[in-house]
């Protein structure tokens, strides 16, 4: 054995050349490499690849060419308002404006503590983005001239389908110092029907339909030529050949036609005295005259006998002969006395008859004997052009008299009417130039001169289309469209007291195909104004967040900035710049800004380049000062805290809890106060001294209701009762408590189950039976909050609460809060309430902060434990409680503010939630969402734990809920909601169709959801239970400290893969009447100007859906990474 | 060494009793008529072929499994179907798991410091600073802030006794604490555990790891099929002099 090994050691081989290392071979990495490994790895991944470059080349190129050559961008970019906020108060606006301007900031700040080193990337793509918005527009509009416009003037009424137009007398229009308007009479545009038919750019409605009228001439005149030719080569099909007959037939009998018969009599008699016809036409046309002839009542007897001595003169020809010389005389002999023949028009009537008879057969005669004569070439020739003439409209340029008349045109002051420019247009060389003196509205005038008829387009240039954006139902703002939506007017003239008319946009102004160049003057300067606009200021407070963010990591980290005013100071200045230059950027947007043009523009791109810059100095310089974690995890707890408080925030913001009134803007400083709070709480837990704010800020809360009940309503027996009310429960929420604990030792599980149950049931009757104390009306708010305290006392009872854990007090304070709201009625408490709860927590939380300057945290202290591990259960559960709070407060919100509210105070100061204006466009859609997410969160958590409920009671509901509710589609669920509600109690109908359509959606989102979570709770492994519980967790405990945020990670892709189907589904709610974004589109292309077009509004409104889809995605892949998270990712 | 443990178990009342007990899954009797009385500050060994019920019978003493019949009674409290009584036997309890069973969710200090904080309500401060000393007692202080999923197994092990450790237990409960580790691994959990066993816990010890028992039992129980075989002191069982049930010899033969 030994041996053996010894032997083995002998042969040993050492490699004593060093190879050294080599770079791997250039055509297995970089892009080649990848290429290679990714889209050529074999020849059916080769194949794979050409063929489906091929179909995205076919795809995207035909996406292109139908957005550049045929959409109507102005269906999405005038009815932006409409899609965003329907019909929102314009008042209102700002809160909206300021929601999203908040939410932009809580996303930099997020983007501040997740994507912080990616900062490259973001600056790359702001600076693009700013610079395209800022560049593009004047460079379209520096090297692209804007196309003409076309106006029709002049005295003819023009058909346009059903109704007639006649030329406007007077046109307003826009137009701004400097500029020059020119006119002329657009000759050439009128030369023939095909140039009419393609006349492009903007035009007014009559010149408009002049061009559609020329273009179906054109086509109709193709398409019956073509009709006629392919039945006289038998092509027709039968249906067609029948209808064709009919036309013929038809036409006829027209008397148009019969005023051609002296010609065609005339062209006959030509054709065969000359030396080309034939013999046998001679019989043909001579029998056809002497049957017509013989059928007119008196019979024309001069018309026979001049046939007979034709025909007596051709008897001893043959067919095939030419007409000879000898006959002439009496063919013309024949010719006079037809044309003399005073029926002349009935003769002709029966001879064209008579000649279409020949080439469709005979009408009374059965399909299978009907052929067709072929009839004599010119004959058909003559049939075919009278056919076409007739079955097609009369041509529009001799219809209208276009461009045969002098035009008038003059251009007028607004106010005075005062004539500024004026001149005669005759010759296509005659023309009126006006240099524009000062901004604001013109009138053109135009018109035939005096005693002429006619009408003419006159070719404009410097006159755009002018977009009304309605504000209110009694003001608007005037817009031209293209030149970047410059704002000049808020009134519109007037001439003889009525207000003037101007150009509106048509939508089918591209007629045919638009080529690039018209593409971008028409659409990029307004798409890109509006962009700039509403994404501009949403960008920069990202920036602005994105800044903040870093500077709050710095703020808590090690080296604070509470240790150095110099920071201090810093950090403030530097985190407040990008602000000013918000300021400043939007102060060089203003018309009245003294800079303007080519250096606004430079200094809107400097600006935009330096929060950039600023946004990375700032990362750059806090990365060197902080590199610990702890600034993170008190960024992202901070984060935890902000977006948790962030629906209700918003929810105060957009409803206007509080009014127009000074109480609005309480709630706004107090609601970023409370965010403050939220901070401070999470960053001074450890002494519980947040809880305590919490608590003082609720009792601070019902204090002051107290004092309004009073001091507002005086004492009444209703308010009184509900003081009492509320007392008597708190009361026995106290007693329950102890006798809870007293009683503890000495039950058994069971009696303990049993009790719960019975003071469940108890406490429930004594609720329905008491709320018309409380507060009359609305017996169902107070079954809520009965329900919520029964659940409270409980939970009081079934812990035994010998000890006030700051947990269940805060939810108690919490429902009595919400039971206390429920006798709320007036809407202007609100704003008091808030306003004192906000100031009083953010004096509280003030004197904190200074207190911690004081007492920095110990740094051993900090490397043993980062703050952020620490604090992450707590940070969760404070953020489900804010939900929580949140969602507690809304149903009392919507309760509180209906007809109450609106009848107590002004219509004019507030806007009530069941008012109809707040749930619109993607406004709704997020408020559903928003809203369904939060409500249907606690409610699918709650379904979820109960199905797996010991209680078979609990248990059995529970599963009955969730799989009836599966069992039943959305919509049936939405028609339930509001149409059937209202049955079952007629007062449920004065609730907003929204409200119960969100109501709808969360209760059927709830079940998906429990059916998530349940999924997620098995799949965690039994050995987690058994080591809660062999640490002594009780089952409460395990299941919220250990299996919920197991359970709830594990199945974060699920859950917001349903939140993303919730997003998509508000959609359905367009069919119970409510107008989200569908309901929006549905509307759009229903208006005139944008009839049917689908296409581009369907296409904006998937870009919308995809938009926020991927967001919530992107946020649901961050999440699955932070925490435990991370080293799965990191492990991967 | 031994002899000190002897001396330091002087109090004469048993922390454990287990009177004629007897358990059932089903029809499969698997607990038959046990009979055992642990003292204060014993460190006992159950050894056993798989399936013997070693498991069930320490998982009976902190009542994760139920007992059917006969009586146990843990640092004087009778286990019953009251919830308070589980409870406060719990708190008195450890117990480490063949699997560690952390809470991946939870840093190594959450994990420590969950229950003493919930259930006995220290404050944050209290539970962890007592987290860092058994943390450093099991010799991984430097791993606080990490999650279970970043440690070796036998890191997660030693965190996983200083969990248990945490509510301050009485009595600790080991259940195959080195079954699911590498070699090199185990040695460093054992070395926690003489260390445990040395200051005077109370320990009842399934494992397979003879030197062990040896080295740190003062009692050694063989359980087959549900009973208890054979009992003795280490150096009876493991001395060849002795005669054993067939059994036991038979289990011997193949363990060592
Ligand atoms: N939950 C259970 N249900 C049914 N049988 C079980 C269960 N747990 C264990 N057993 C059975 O009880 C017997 C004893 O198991 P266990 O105590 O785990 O044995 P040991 O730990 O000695 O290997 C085994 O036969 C096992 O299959
Ligand atoms: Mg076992």
């Amino acid at each position: 054995m030994s041996e053996q090994r010894n032997a083995d050691a002998n042969r040993t081989i050492i490699n004593r050349h060093d190879e050294g290392t080599l770079p791997p071979p250039k055509l297995e990495v970089g892009l080649v490499g990848w290429l290679r490994q990714n889209l050529f790895g074999s020849p059916a991944d080769a194949v794979v690849t050409i063929l489906s470059s091929l179909l995205i080349l076919v795809l995207v190129y035909g996406f292109f060419d139908w957005s550049v050559r045929t959409a109507n961008w102005f269906t999405v970019i005038n009815n932006q308002r409409l899609f965003m906020m329907e019909s929102f108060e314009p008042e209102f606006e700002w809160r909206l404006a300021l929601t999203v301007l908040l939410s932009a900031l809580l996303t930099g700040i997020s983007l501040a503590a997740w994507a912080r080193r990616s900062w490259l990337v973001l600056a790359g793509l702001s600076v693009t983005l700013l610079a395209a918005l800022a560049l593009l527009p004047p460079i379209i509009d520096a090297l692209i001239p804007q196309p003409l416009s076309y106006f029709t003037a002049g005295n003819v009424e023009i058909v346009d389908r059903a109704s007639t137009l006649t030329p406007q007398h007077d046109l307003a229009f826009i137009a701004q110092a400097g500029e020059t308007v020119s006119l002329r009479l657009a000759l050439d545009e009128v030369a023939d029907i095909e140039t009419l038919s393609n006349l492009a750019g903007f035009s007014d409605r009559v010149a408009n339909a002049l061009a559609n009228a020329a273009h179906n001439r054109l086509d109709r005149q193709v398409i019956t030529g073509e009709t006629f030719d392919r039945m006289l080569s038998g092509e027709l099909t039968e249906g067609l050949e029948e209808r064709t007959r009919l036309n013929i037939r038809t036409f006829t009998r027209t008397n148009d036609m019969l005023t051609s018969t002296a010609q065609y009599v005339e062209t006959i008699t030509g054709r065969l005295t000359a030396t080309d016809g034939t013999v046998a036409e001679l019989r043909l046309w001579l029998g056809r005259l002497e049957r017509a002839a013989l059928g007119l009542d008196p019979r024309e007897d001069a018309i026979l006998a001049a046939v007979e001595a034709v025909e007596d003169g051709a008897t001893t020809l043959s067919m095939t002969d030419r007409v000879p010389a000898v006959l002439h005389d009496a063919i013309a002999e024949l010719t006079a006395r037809t044309l003399a023949s005073e029926q002349l028009e009935d003769l002709g009537e029966m001879l064209i008859l008579q000649l279409s008879e020949d080439l469709i057969g005979q009408p009374d005669q059965s399909n299978d004997d009907e052929e067709l004569i072929t009839p004599l070439p010119r004959e058909a020739a003559f049939l075919r052009d009278m056919w076409v003439r007739l079955l097609t409209p009369q041509s529009v340029l001799d219809l209208y008299q276009l461009g045969q008349t002098p035009m008038a045109v003059a251009i007028r002051d607004a106010q005075t009417y005062a004539l500024l420019a004026e001149t005669v247009l005759s010759e296509a060389s005659d023309s009126v130039s006006f240099d524009v003196p000062a901004d604001g509205w013109y009138i053109l005038s135009k018109d035939a001169l005096a005693g002429e008829t006619g009408t003419a387009i006159l070719a404009a240039d410097g006159i755009h289309p002018i977009v009304e954006r309605t504000l209110s139902a009694t003001e608007s703002r005037f817009v031209r469209l293209t030149d970047n939506e410059l704002v000049i007017s808020d009134s519109r003239p007037q001439i003889d007291g009525k207000s003037a008319p101007f150009v509106v946009l048509i939508d089918n102004q591209f007629r045919g195909l638009r080529d690039l160049k018209t593409y971008l003057v028409h659409f990029i300067p307004p798409f890109f104004e509006q962009a700039e606009r509403l994404l501009l200021p949403f960008f920069m407070t990202l920036a602005w967040g994105f800044a903040l963010g870093r500077a709050l990591a710095h703020m808590s980290g090690e080296n604070s900035i509470f240790n150095s005013t110099s920071s201090r100071l810093s950090v403030l200045a530097w985190s407040t710049t990008p602000l000013l230059v918000l300021l400043a950027y939007f102060g060089l947007l203003d018309g009245a800004a003294p800079i303007q043009g080519a250096p606004a523009v430079v200094l809107k791109i400097a600006a935009a380049a330096g929060v950039v810059l600023l946004v990375r100095y700032i990362e750059d310089w806090l990365s060197r000062a902080n590199p610990g974690e702890d600034a993170e995890g008190s960024l992202s707890r901070f984060l935890m805290y902000g977006w948790g408080a962030f629906p209700f925030l918003m929810y105060l913001v957009v409803s206007g809890v509080s009014g127009l009134s000074g109480g609005a803007l309480g709630s706004i400083v107090g609601g970023l106060i409370w965010l403050l709070l939220m901070y401070f709480i999470g960053l001074n837990y450890r002494n519980a001294l947040g809880y305590a704010l919490l608590i003082g800020g609720f009792f601070a809360q019902i204090l002051q209701s107290f004092v309004v009940n009073l001091v507002w309503e005086g004492w009444n027996s209703e308010a009184v009762g509900a003081i009492l009310l509320w007392l008597v429960i708190a009361a026995i929420g106290v007693i329950a408590g102890q006798r809870g604990a007293a009683l503890r030792g000495s039950l058994t599980a069971g009696m303990k189950r049993y009790g719960y149950l019975i003071s469940c049931i108890v406490f429930l009757f004594i609720f329905v039976d008491t709320n018309t104390l409380a507060d009359g009306a609305d017996g169902s708010a107070t079954l809520l909050a009965g329900l919520a305290v029964v659940f409270w006392l409980a939970w009081m009872f079934f812990s035994g609460a010998t000890r006030w854990s700051s947990n269940r007090i805060i939810i108690g304070l919490l429902l009595l809060t919400f039971l206390w709201m429920q006798s709320w009625t007036m809407v202007d408490r609100w704003s008091t309430i808030y306003f004192v709860l906000w100031l009083t927590a953010g004096a509280l939380t003030f004197k904190r902060g200074e207190r911690a300057q004081s007492e920095p945290y110990k740094a051993e202290d900090m490397q043993r434990s980062p703050i952020y591990r620490r604090y992450s259960i707590q940070g969760m559960l404070a953020a489900a409680g804010v939900w929580l709070a949140a969602l507690l407060l809304l149903p009392s919100l919507i309760a509180g503010l209906n007809a109450q509210g609106i009848l107590q105070t002004s219509p004019q100061e507030l806007l009530p939630l069941s008012d109809k204006r707040i749930w619109g466009g993607l406004m709704l859609t997020m408020q559903l969402t928003i809203l369904g997410v939060g409500a249907s969160f606690p409610i699918g958590l709650a379904l979820a734990l109960g199905r797996r409920s010991n209680l078979p009671v609990v248990k059995y509901a529970c599963i009955l809920y969730i799989e009836v509710v599966r069992g039943v589609p959305l919509i049936t669920v939405l028609f339930l909601a509001v149409l059937m509600v209202p049955l079952v109690d007629p007062t449920l109908a004065s609730i907003e169709n929204a409200v119960r359509a969100w109501v709808g959606i969360t209760l059927f989102s709830a079940a998906y959801l429990a059916e998530n979570v349940r999924g997620g709770l098995q799949s965690i492994d039994r050995g987690q239970t058994e080591a809660a519980q062999a640490v002594g967790l009780s089952t409460w405990q395990t299941t919220l400290h250990i299996l919920l945020p197991q359970a709830l990670r594990a199945v974060i892709p699920a859950l917001v893969g349903q939140f993303i189907s919730l997003f998509k589904d508000t959609s359905l709610v367009f069919i119970v009447g409510l107008a989200e974004i569908v309901g929006i589109a549905n509307r759009v292309v229903a208006q005139a100007e944008f009839l049917g077009r689908r296409q581009e509004t369907f296409l904006y409104v998937a870009i919308l859906f995809f938009v926020f889809s991927y967001i919530m995605s992107y946020i649901s892949r961050k999440i699955e990474a932070t925490g435990s998270g991370a080293i799965r990712a990191q492990q991967l | 060494m031994q002899e000190l443990n002897q001396q330091v178990m002087a109090s004469d009342e048993p922390i454990i009793i287990c009177r004629e007990m007897n358990k059932w899954f089903g029809d499969f009797h698997v607990l038959r008529n046990i009979t055992l009385e642990v003292m204060p500050q014993e460190v006992l060994v159950i050894i056993g072929p798989s399936g013997s019920g070693k498991s069930t019978l320490i998982r009976c003493i902190n009542r994760l499994e139920e007992h059917q019949d006969g009586r146990i009674v843990v640092n004087g409290i009778e286990l019953s179907h009251d919830v308070q009584n589980i409870a406060e036997i719990r708190r008195e309890t450890g117990m480490v798991f063949q699997q560690f069973n952390l809470f991946p969710h939870l840093t190594v200090m959450d994990n420590i410091t969950l229950a003493p904080m919930k259930v006995r309500h220290w404050a944050r401060d209290k539970a962890e600073q007592r987290a860092m000393e058994l943390l450093e007692r099991v010799e991984i202080p430097e791993q606080a802030c990490k999650y279970p999923g970043q440690l070796s197994g036998g890191q997660q092990q030693r965190v996983a006794i200083a969990r248990a450790l945490a509510m301050e237990p009485r009595i600790m409960l080991f259940d195959e604490p080195t079954s699911a580790l590498d070699p090199e691994m185990i040695k460093e959990v054992l070395d926690v555990m003489k260390e445990l066993a040395l200051s005077g816990m109370t320990m009842l010890v399934v494992t397979h790891e003879m030197g062990f028992a040896r080295e740190v039992a003062d009692r050694v129980i063989f359980m087959d099929m549900g009973r208890i075989v054979e009992e003795g002191p280490p150096e009876n069982f493991f001395s060849p002099d002795i005669v054993h049930h067939p059994r036991t010899q038979e289990f011997l033969d193949q363990i060592l």
